[in-house]
């Protein structure tokens, strides 16, 4: 093969033929091209989900690869791509299910016009950190809405891992990938209802507090350690071409208000659009997502907090996790003692979506083949001739080529914990016990999907909130919206008039107690 | 020798009680401490290790076992101090500077006790100084830093660079560990070692006193 120039290579990229350095990962040079290969743990060779099929002149298979890639898998020319180095020509295929999950709009109620702050059209964004949704409308009414992965995936799953890239110089980048991302949801939602990105002069955009740093490039240090204090709660307006959106030149983009470094502004605007600070009723408002940010509402106090349980309901930490798309197994029960299961698609599982990975280890705790405890009775497995092996790890069979492992079962353990513990800890706080709670608020996407039942059976959900759950959607969306659609409703005000505390739960010993004591089943 | 059997294994099932009358039991019985030390509470600890590196056993079990074994060190320690027991090492460990997350952390000290070590806790948020003082203060073999976020584990390499200024860098064996963290990443910034469980460092940081 030829090398070309001095350190340059050839690259056949998708059928294209692209320039590469030397020495460069796989990883960079997709990042550089805005190509989506998910890093979900940032690129450390880690969680081995940046999986790529190349071959040529690239780096000999690591430490990392060797350990988490299965041999038929590098027999079949897979790499990942944050540890492979391109080191002349080479050929590169993406491989990553690119079709998003469409969960983000889903649920959010609909919003009638009221008072419009904008003149002709306004648009309302929730910037999730997996997940961007939008809604756009005119004087009288929402013209549609449109949703799609946070163009941000690529530097990392999880916030950490972003705003880690974002202090080691990829500041900028990451707000012009961000900017990029969402001008071009803007572009196809604007063309899908006719009217051009130039014609909205105000858009509400909320998300939590390390996407709203991200969003604005501001230094977000503050939110890297201890002590974990935002210099920058938001609230404000800003020009459009500050951020690099393609809005009318003189329109405004209004970020939401924040309550603290991980207390975003998209569980504000949820809470503010769940209604509960309005009645007298005591509510808890919780978002199973990665951040698990809740809330409760008690006596006119409201108690907020951020349980950091992780992304194992979206897959991450699970070893075959998956998004919800075709061939991800979204729900298991049991029909005549046997596991029966649903494929999107309905084709060949290859995995497990976030409701699968819940119902699955509901479904095993039914038939008692996982313990108390989170271990495999192993014996019973056995018996039923569900014993297997995954990644060296003990696993059981839950369909045709899809397993669970036992250390899947414990990321499980340890994010369902983290979820359950917070909201008992914000109930010490207020002084009383998860019976007195009215009603439980499901927000975010996650709700939608998750069959609460199950979500009861293995302890993410408390007991005594299993018939007094709601899911309400993409409330965050929804709050923005009616900032957006409604004069009277003033985000920022209705929010420093309410008491809001926050509370730090790696201080709080009840949690840790209640953190232990959540992880068994 | 029924009754360290029976120590060890009520310790592997967290009876924290149980294990504290068998204990007494014993050194009345006249068993020499450092027999039951290392033959009924270090040798349940042991498994218990063992049990959490097969994924058999999860951080609640860790946890109770270790307090059972406390329990049983607590009466046993003044009888040994007389005796003068030999301590295999000596190691300061601490959730690195702006984090907080320790459960980790502790079960790494827990194994570590578990298997004969004597164990500084500096606790969590500890600023790299912190550890290469008190290693030089206390003397220790070995620094154990933990970190859960991806923000804090670059401030590991400040403890690697401090330990050299310090010139008690050939003195320690530097170990990190944590989530986020890899062999790699240990490498990248001139550390000894990483594990990925806390009974794999564990029996490192043995490992590595043996062969001083
Ligand atoms: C529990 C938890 C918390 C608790 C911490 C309680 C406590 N006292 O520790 C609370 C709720 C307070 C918390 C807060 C935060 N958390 Co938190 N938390 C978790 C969670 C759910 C579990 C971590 C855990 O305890 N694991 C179990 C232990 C046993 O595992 P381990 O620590 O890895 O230790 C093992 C090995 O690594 C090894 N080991 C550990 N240390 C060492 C040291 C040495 C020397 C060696 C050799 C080996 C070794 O041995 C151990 C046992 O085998 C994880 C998510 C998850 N599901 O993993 C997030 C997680 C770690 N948190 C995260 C975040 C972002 C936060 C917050 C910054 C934000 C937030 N959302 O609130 C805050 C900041 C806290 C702070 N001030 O530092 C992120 C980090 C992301 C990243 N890429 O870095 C995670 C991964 C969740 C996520 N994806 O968002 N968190
Ligand atoms: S292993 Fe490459 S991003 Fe996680």
């Amino acid at each position: 093969m030829a090398i070309q120039g001095e350190n340059g290579c050839r690259v056949l990229l998708e059928g294209r033929t692209v320039q590469a350095r030397s020495g460069q990962t796989i990883s960079r040079l997709l990042q550089g091209r805005q190509l989506a290969v998910e890093l979900p743990c940032g690129g450390n060779g880690k969680c081995g989900k940046c999986k790529v099929r190349a071959s040529g002149c690239l780096s000999p298979l690591s430490r990392e690869e060797q350990a988490l890639l299965t041999p038929a898998e590098i027999a079949a020319q897979i790499r990942l791509a944050c540890c492979t180095m391109i080191e002349g020509d080479c050929r590169i295929e993406l491989i990553q299910d690119s079709e998003l999950a469409k969960i983000a709009v889903h649920g959010a109620a609909a919003v009638t016009v009221r008072q419009p702050r904008y003149r002709r059209y306004g648009l309302a964004v929730d910037i999730g950190t997996t997940t961007v949704a939008m809604k756009l409308f005119d004087r009288q009414r929402e013209l549609g809405d449109h949703s799609g992965r946070n163009s941000q995936s690529v530097f990392g799953a999880d916030v950490i891992t972003r705003i880690d890239q974002a202090l080691h110089g990829r500041s900028r980048q990451i707000q012009q990938v961000t900017a990029a991302g969402l001008n071009e949801m803007i572009s196809s939602l604007c063309s899908a209802c006719s009217i051009g990105s130039e014609e909205i002069d105000l858009a509400v955009i909320t998300g939590n507090t390390a996407m709203l740093y991200l969003l604005t490039g501001s230094d977000p240090d503050c939110l890297a350690h201890t002590p974990f204090i935002a210099d920058r709660l938001f609230g404000e307006t800003v020009p459009p071409g500050q951020l690099g959106l393609q809005l009318a030149p003189a329109a405004q983009v209004y970020l939401t208000r924040c309550l603290s470094a991980y207390v975003g502004g998209d569980i504000a605007s949820a809470i503010l659009a769940s209604g509960i600070t309005a009645t007298p009723e005591t509510a808890l408002l919780a978002d199973i997502g990665t951040n698990g940010e809740m809330a409760l509402w008690h006596q006119q106090r409201l108690l907020c907090c951020s349980t950091a349980a992780g992304p194992a309901f979206e897959g991450a930490e699970i070893t075959m996790g998956m998004n919800a798309v075709p061939g991800a197994i979204d729900q298991l029960w049991i029909a005549d003692q046997q596991i029966a299961c649903h494929v999107i698609g309905d084709i060949a599982p290859h995995g497990l979506c976030g409701s699968g990975i819940i119902d699955a280890v509901s479904v095993l705790r039914e038939l008692e083949l996982i313990q108390p405890s989170g271990a495999f009775a192993k014996e019973d497995l056995a018996a039923r001739q569900l014993a297997a092996e995954l990644s060296g790890q003990p696993a059981c069979c839950l369909a045709e080529g899809v397993y669970l492992s036992q250390r899947d079962i414990r990321q499980v353990q340890l994010a369902k914990s983290a979820i359950c513990a917070g909201m008992r800890t914000l109930a010490a706080v207020a002084g009383i016990s998860l019976d007195e709670v009215q009603t439980l608020y499901l927000a975010g996407g996650f709700g939608n999907y998750l069959n609460i039942a199950s979500a009861v059976k293995i302890g993410l959900l408390p007991q005594q909130l299993a018939a007094k759950t709601r899911v309400i959607g993409n409330a965050a969306l929804h709050g923005a919206a009616l900032a957006l659609t409604d004069e009277r409703f003033s985000e920022r005000e209705l929010l420093s008039s309410l008491p809001v505390e926050v509370v730090d739960l790696a201080a709080n010993p009840v949690f840790m107690k209640q953190y232990i004591g959540c992880m068994e089943f | 020798m029924g009754i360290l059997e029976d120590i060890s294994l009520l310790l592997q099932k967290g009876k924290a009680k149980k294990v504290k009358e068998l204990v007494q039991q014993a050194i009345d019985e006249g068993i020499d401490a450092k027999v039951i030390l290392d033959e009924g509470l270090l040798a349940g600890m042991n498994a218990v290790g063992d049990q959490f590196q097969a994924g058999e056993i999860f951080v609640p079990e860790v946890l109770v076992a270790a307090r059972a074994m406390n329990v049983g060190t607590d009466l046993l320690k003044p009888l040994l101090q007389a005796g003068k027991s030999e301590v295999q090492g000596k190691v300061c460990i601490g959730s690195i500077k702006g984090d907080l997350h320790d459960i980790g952390k502790n079960l790494v000290r827990m194994m570590m006790e578990g298997k004969g070590l004597e164990v500084i806790d500096l606790g969590n948020d500890v600023a790299p100084e912190r550890y290469v003082d008190t290693a030089v203060q206390e003397g220790c073999n070995i620094i154990a830093c933990s970190a859960l976020l991806t923000t804090t584990m670059g401030q590991m390499q400040n403890v690697v660079n401090l330990a050299k200024e310090a010139g008690i860098r050939d003195k320690v064996y530097i170990m990190v560990g944590g989530a986020p963290v890899t062999e790699a990443f240990c490498e990248q910034i001139g550390a000894d070692k990483y594990t990925n469980d806390a009974t794999a460092a564990a029996e490192a940081a043995v490992a590595y006193c043996k062969s001083l």
